[in-house]
């Protein structure tokens, strides 16, 4: 090949000369020939296509050398004239194509733009002049556009944080080719989005803050990373910095509480990551499979109150989501695989956390299959959230009853009937209200085998979204919850108020159980807010106890308590139960041969039973015998002892002669 | 185009590993595995090719114990190094930069007389800190890291790996992989918490490791 560049070098440089010399009296005749480049690169997060792309000058973007857009794999190519020796690439819009690589239902819009500092090449014979695109060049990009540094000294600093070579030109490295650029653009990626803020620019600007001021110090290589010196705290801290309406001070004790789940997936996920070119596709679903349950965790630690945060169920309920995830994209196509069939594995795998997916993923990909022939029958977003629901609520026994009742178009005009008014004031009003007449239309078509009617679908809704005295209650408790979640960004809250919001959660989850089974009336208004008050009492005397284990464990008795809101409220029995289910928590987290996360949800489980289907009243409460019952044992592995052999000589030192023993 | 990569790949392992025999020696009844390689896999073209390009890495060693990998040039061992140690068909051999040490593997063990390649596992055993150099590969090969049973101990060939990498033959289940640097244990154990050891995911180029795989049980199996 050099051999061949060689030959047709010379060639050149003989036509040049020959020609020099026939044109010797021509030197008016010669134009000045203006090189045409062909400015080229990638784009990518994932690779982002459909993205326009601008060569803009690089001391005044307004000044537009050339506009493209990229192709499906994230690449563009545009002919430029008098391109200068440094621009810059902007990019605007643009889908991005994940981390599988692949154009499908997973893709998401590009949440900001990127850009690039491209020098020209020169070197190269093809007058191509490469220029990537990604977070880690808009980073550089940003650096420098902030007057911060200047090019190469933002370049080293970004190289310096990352763990890459210094002098790496990132704009030079291909990220749809090169391992460890890939995982880098992964990983900011992943950073803006691990952060609770509605505004990924802001979260951005704040890791290019944190990168600037030499506080991340990562190393990115073709393995995975390691990301345990990285704090998040601090990132979140600067982005609240930078916009303060955005990001609340819980978020961030949030954030400093979950820290090591969080990294720990966050390096799972980047693991998974691989570049397009090589990446096979059991290798896409492994990705999908770790990222897709990263983003699920954040839900739920943004749908969770700092003092709920467990990290065991957090731990529990990822790896429970990965099996579900992955059971779904293994069958079914991943290419038709979106964001709304993880939130409905997400559901599921969520209301059955006491069991193993590993056990009912069969299941769980029956509902997912069904939920899609159902919902291709409708455009309705509210009648499809319901149908999401009715599964979510439905035993995954009985999943063919949901499937023979709701794909019925008799039914599913009589949803769109109800439906068609406002729930609630406001979406989260809308949210419970809809989870509760999913709730009992779930129990309504168990009941009935899946032989309903249009007239159970509006008898369910009077009782639920229709029930005025209900609707008010719930309205209440999101009410005094937005209040205190809107103080929460500026303000550190009160015991008090912190209680509040728990006791809130408490009796909604309550009255959701209550729901099934019976009608909610002035009486239940009044015993709600009785619980809500002892509750929040009760709750706000162990914050000022400053005993945090306690706090737990009432917090997690508190969902193996539920009240029977037809009755008014007995404060003395709910004192006693809480006492005792406070003492069956403590016992059940200090046992190490248990699994507490299961041990709880099956105990929830079996009150569940005895409220719903046995139809038991009063205040639930259980045995010794049935506690021991649902105790869920772990199974430790056998402890091993490992000699690690090694020859012996005399003349070693006698430190060297025993061998080393570990015990795991 | 994919199937056809890998088809390339695969006839290669099968050429490089059809001669292989899993040897292994006894120590407190585990046995020390090597990679599924022939044992000819120290002959004089092993290492002689590298030994002349300037892609080397300086390793720093202290007191201890260590497991690392490369293309080590035994001829130019640091005197602070004590000796170094490979496996290879199932018996330790050996070399010093000190007579009387090599005398004395020659009299117990097997004195190696060939540089050694970056897929074995080398134990060095150093006196006090110094410098291992180590060359590296021009264009390291990845290998297909499935182990067999019991512990073994392996080199990396050249390249970064995780512990993802590493498998397990079918019935068995990975216990273990362990790092060992100045006497220093780094533990990974998937199904296990080990707090009383530092614990790793990567396995950088020049890291040697041991690899515990055990037979799962008839209860994980049903």
């Amino acid at each position: 090949m050099k051999k061949f560049i060689s030959i047709i070098t010379i060639f050149m440089i003989s036509m040049f000369f020959s020609s020099c010399g026939s044109s010797s009296n021509s030197s008016a005749e010669v134009e000045e020939v203006t090189p045409l480049y062909q400015a080229v690169g990638s784009v990518v997060d994932g690779p982002i296509y459909n993205a326009k792309v601008d060569i803009v000058d690089i001391n005044d973007s307004s000044k537009i050398y050339a506009s493209t857009t990229t192709d499906e794999n994230g690449r563009y190519s545009v002919p430029i004239e008098n391109l200068p020796l440094v621009y810059r690439v902007l990019v605007y819009d643009g889908q991005d194509s994940g981390v599988d690589g692949e154009i499908n239902s997973n893709d998401e819009a590009q949440p900001f733009t990127m850009s690039a500092i491209v020098h020209r090449d020169d070197s190269n014979e093809s007058n191509d002049s490469v220029g990537h695109v990604s977070p880690a060049t808009t980073m550089v990009d940003s650096i420098v556009e902030d007057g911060a540094l200047p090019f190469e000294e933002a370049t080293e600093v970004v190289n310096d944080s990352f763990g890459l070579e210094s002098g790496t030109d990132l704009s030079k490295e291909d990220p749809l080719k090169n391992d460890v650029v890939n995982k880098l653009n992964n990983l900011i990626a992943l950073l803006t989005k691990a952060i609770p803020s509605t505004n990924r620019t802001v979260v951005f600007k704040s890791v290019v803050t944190t990168v600037l001021k030499k506080k991340i110090k990562i190393k990115v290589t073709n393995t995975g990373i390691d990301i345990k010196d990285l704090n998040l705290t601090d990132i979140a801290t600067t982005a609240r910095g930078l916009s303060h309406d955005d990001i609340s001070l819980e978020d961030i004790e949030k954030l400093g509480k979950i820290e090591i789940v969080l990294k720990t997936k966050i390096t799972k996920t980047i693991k998974t990551v691989r570049v397009v070119s090589t990446i096979t596709p059991e290798q896409q679903k492994e990705a999908v499979v770790a990222k897709s349950a990263l983003e699920e965790l954040l839900k739920e630690i943004q749908n969770k109150e700092v003092d709920e945060l467990n990290i065991d169920e957090l731990t529990h309920l990822v790896d429970n989501l990965e099996v579900g995830i992955r059971a779904v994209l293994d069958g079914t196509d991943l290419n038709t695989s979106g964001p709304d069939d993880i939130d409905f594995i997400g559901l599921m795998v969520r209301e059955n956390l006491a069991k193993d997916p590993l056990n009912y993923k069969v299941n769980l990909v029956k509902a997912m299959k069904d939920y899609k022939v159902v919902t291709k029958k409708t455009t309705n977003l509210k009648v499809k959230k319901v149908i999401k629901l009715v599964y979510k609520n439905s035993s995954l026994d009985n999943l063919d009853n949901v499937l023979k009742s709701l794909n019925n178009d008799n039914i599913l005009d009589e949803l769109l009937r109800t439906l068609s008014g406002d729930i609630g004031e406001n979406n989260e009003t809308e949210d419970i209200l809809s989870d509760m007449f999913a709730s009992r239309l779930a129990k309504n078509i168990d009941d009935n085998n899946g032989s309903i009617e249009p007239k159970n679908i509006t008898e369910n809704a009077n009782e639920t979204i229709l029930n005025p005295i209900l609707v008010e209650t719930v309205e209440t408790r999101v009410e005094m919850k937005t209040k205190i979640k809107v103080k929460a960004k500026n303000t550190k809250l009160t015991y008090k108020e912190k209680s509040q919001v728990i006791a809130g959660k408490k009796v909604i989850s309550d009255m959701k159980v209550n729901i099934k089974i019976r009608t909610f009336t002035e009486v239940s208004k009044q015993t709600t807010d009785d619980l809500f008050d002892d509750v929040s009492n009760s709750l706000e005397s162990s914050y000022e106890d400053d005993n945090m284990d306690t706090l737990l464990d009432q917090i997690k008795a508190l969902e193996l308590l539920i009240a029977d809101l037809s009755q008014p409220f007995n404060a003395v029995e709910y004192k006693e139960a809480t006492t005792t289910t406070i003492r069956i928590v403590e016992t059940i987290r200090l046992d190490t041969t248990i699994d507490p996360v299961v041990t709880i949800e099956n105990i929830k489980t079996l009150i569940q039973t005895k409220i719903i289907i046995q139809g038991e009243t009063g205040l639930i409460t259980i045995s010794e015998d049935e506690v021991k019952e649902s105790e869920e044992k772990l199974v430790l592995p056998e402890p091993v002892s490992i000699t690690l052999p090694q020859p012996i000589l005399d003349s070693m030192p006698e430190e060297f002669k025993t061998p080393i023993e570990l015990n795991i | 185009m994919k199937f056809t990569k890998v088809t390339t790949v695969s006839l290669l392992f099968s050429s490089l590993f059809v001669v292989s025999a899993v040897s292994s020696i006894l120590n407190d009844n585990l046995a020390v595995m090597l990679d599924y390689r022939n044992d000819n896999s120290t002959n004089d073209n092993s290492t002689n090719d590298n030994s002349t390009n300037d892609n080397s890495t300086m390793l720093d060693l202290s007191r201890g114990r260590s497991v690392v990998s490369g293309n080590i040039n035994i001829s130019t061992l640091p005197e602070e190094v004590h000796s170094v140690w490979i496996v290879d068909g199932g018996n330790w051999k050996g070399y010093s930069p000190n007579q009387d040490v090599r005398d004395e593997i020659s009299e117990k063990y097997t004195l190696l007389n060939n540089n050694i390649p970056a897929y074995k596992a080398t134990i060095v055993f150093t006196l006090a800190d110094t410098q291992l150099g180590i060359m590296e590969d021009e264009d390291p090969t990845d290998v297909t890291r499935i182990y067999a049973n019991n512990l073994s101990l392996h080199g990396t060939n050249g390249v970064d790996i995780s512990t993802d990498d590493i498998k397990c033959q079918d019935s068995h289940h990975l216990t273990a992989a362990i790092k060992l640097m100045n006497d220093e244990l780094s533990v990974y154990a998937p199904d296990r918490d080990v707090d009383n050891y530092s614990n790793f995911t990567d396995i950088y180029n020049t890291d040697g490791y041991f690899v515990l795989c055990q037979e799962n049980n008839q209860e994980e199996e049903e």
